[in-house]
């Protein structure tokens, strides 16, 4: 299926792909209380309502040489069109796993960041929450690991030491 | 040849109602959840994840439950399950050697650029069973809370972990993998043709079946086609997934997996002008599988000889023995449905042996009666 694209479409950047990781990465319940503190949100509509499918992963041997499939990953999609003031713009956002609310929700998000009127109090309020909270569990993981650093001797056999 | 049955509409239900009382066991014990069985039985849902093809942690979850706790049955479900969504295409090849690192361990080098962690392992574990385990409430110590501890190894950053096999390959030691920039085949959509290429082995090697790509391994190891194999590099921990949609152009990450990824160092190749040189398997999992990851990379590096210029003397070394009999739907299937009715069948056979036995024994007489008669 391919999608009518809207006119107005924001052309990518560094800066929506920043947004749409930290939306697709953040947690559902984040987003929808990021969501909820806009009761100024306009009203949109469904270019693609959320629907569950799949991404086929590739993996390649040793990391540097032939692709191989590896397997699937269960992903949702969402599109969706907000009228402007100058226009309209669409919001897309692919989710990991079954999460239709999740997904509706950062395609919401992305439509809203294209947006200047509010890309500025979004990014402030969610975005930058969102990849520091992120940002912090990464490096508490890390201390973890870290804690399980190993250094195994060699040990020296007979008298020469 | 398989004869169609009709009827026991009413025994079958009543069986599935039975297997479902059967599978909430006692009613005075709690009900699992499918969030205690993706959190606290990880292991589990890697395996069904990765023999599924299927990432999604809550899906093998409810496939578990869903099968009691039979790990292939869960499997079977989980790819019932795949076969019912559209694909939305392919993903970005991932890339290991940004994988936030959670374990990496080689046993090639000591020292290692990057440093080896050990991470939640069961090695060096003395596989006692712990009492304290089977009541509730254990909360467990925090990595690095020991007393004493603290201060003793200042905590040192995780950083990029440069692949070990790099060292070898700078050295001209070890072929580096080359990458054409072919499009991988696809068992999923194209059926297995041999010979396979590397591509379409590794795919059925990444979805093949735990125990049989570890006992082909093992056998390689024993003999039945040396790999002589050294660990250079496992490593474990989590890659993001990037994804091109159609309707975007520009790749987004649709989120993060855990993958246990393991890359061998076997015995060289070299000769007749050649310059001696050591070759690789490369083994890949999705979630924490560590032991399938090794499995998968010797069985790899075996599935190599015939490029490599090697006898192919083992099971493990032949395409067709081992492609043809790793995945353990089919396996499960061809094995299992020896037990559905064949009545039709076996009154042929049963016809045939008898008619056997009547001409053996009209035989039998007739030679007594001419021994009897020619003396």
């Amino acid at each position: 299926m391919r999608l009518q694209q809207p006119t107005t479409h924001e052309p990518a950047g560094k800066n929506r792909q920043r947004w749409m990781r930290a939306f697709a990465l953040g947690e559902e319940a984040a987003l929808e209380k990021g969501l909820a503190a806009f009761p100024d949100c306009p009203p949109y509509t469904f270019l693609r309502k959320p629907e569950a499918g799949m991404v086929m992963l590739e993996g390649r041997a040793g990391n540097s040489g032939r692709r191989f499939n590896f397997g699937e990953m269960l992903v949702t999609r969402c599109a969706v069109r907000m009228a402007t003031a100058d226009g309209e713009v669409s919001g897309h956002a692919y989710v990991a796993g079954n999460r239709p609310r999740h997904a509706e929700a950062a395609a919401v998000l992305d439509a809203l960041m294209q947006q200047p009127e509010y890309a500025e109090r979004l990014d402030k309020d969610l975005v930058a929450p969102l990849l520091a909270a992120r940002e912090l569990a990464c490096r508490e993981t890390a201390a973890e690991t870290s804690a399980t650093r190993v250094d195994f001797f060699t040990m020296a056999r007979g008298e020469d030491t | 040849m398989y004869v169609a049955v009709k009827g026991g509409e009413k025994a079958i239900a009543n069986a599935h109602a039975l297997l479902a009382e059967k599978r909430r066991g006692d009613l005075s014990v709690p009900e699992v959840e499918t969030a205690q069985i993706r959190e606290q039985l990880s292991l589990a849902v890697d395996r069904v994840m990765s023999e599924g093809s299927l990432y999604d942690r809550d899906t093998a979850a409810l496939a578990i439950k869903q099968a009691r706790g039979d790990l292939v049955e869960a499997v079977f479900l989980v790819r019932a399950y795949r076969t019912t969504l559209p694909r939305f295409g392919s993903a970005d090849p991932l890339d290991t050697e940004n994988m936030r690192v959670r374990r990496r361990v080689s046993a090639t080098y000591k020292d290692v650029p990057g440093g080896q962690m050990l991470g939640p392992t069961f090695d060096y574990t003395h596989r006692l069973l712990d009492p304290a385990l089977a009541g509730s409430g254990n909360a467990p110590r925090r990595p690095g809370e020991e007393a004493g501890e603290a201060g003793e190894t200042p905590v040192e950053a995780v950083g990029l972990c440069p692949k070990v096999l790099s060292f070898l390959e700078k050295e001209g030691l070890l072929p580096e993998e080359s990458d054409k920039g072919e499009a991988p085949g696809d068992l999923t959509r194209q059926p297995l043709q041999l010979p396979a290429d590397r591509d379409i082995r590794l795919q059925s090697l990444a979805r093949g079946d735990e125990g049989m790509l570890l006992a082909l391994a093992y056998s390689t190891q024993r003999g039945f086609g040396s790999t002589h194999p050294f660990a250079g590099e496992i490593r474990m921990g989590e890659v993001e997934v990037a994804f091109t949609p159609e309707e975007l152009g520009f790749p987004v990450i649709v989120g993060e997996i855990t993958v246990t990824e393991c890359e061998t160092v076997n015995k060289f190749t070299g000769g007749g002008g050649v310059p001696a040189a050591f070759t690789r398997g490369y083994g890949l999992t999705f979630g924490e599988g560590e032991r399938k990851a090794m499995s998968m990379a010797l069985v790899d590096r075996s599935l190599r000889s015939e490029e490599l210029g090697e006898a192919v003397k083992g099971p493990a070394q032949d395409q067709e023995f081992v492609l043809y009999h790793s995945d353990n739907v089919e396996a499960s299937g061809f094995v299992q449905h020896l037990k559905l009715p064949h009545y039709v069948d076996f009154q042929a056979e049963l016809e045939l042996v008898r008619s056997l036995r009547r001409a053996h024994a009209a035989n039998a007489a007739r030679d007594s009666i001419s021994r009897r008669a020619s003396p």
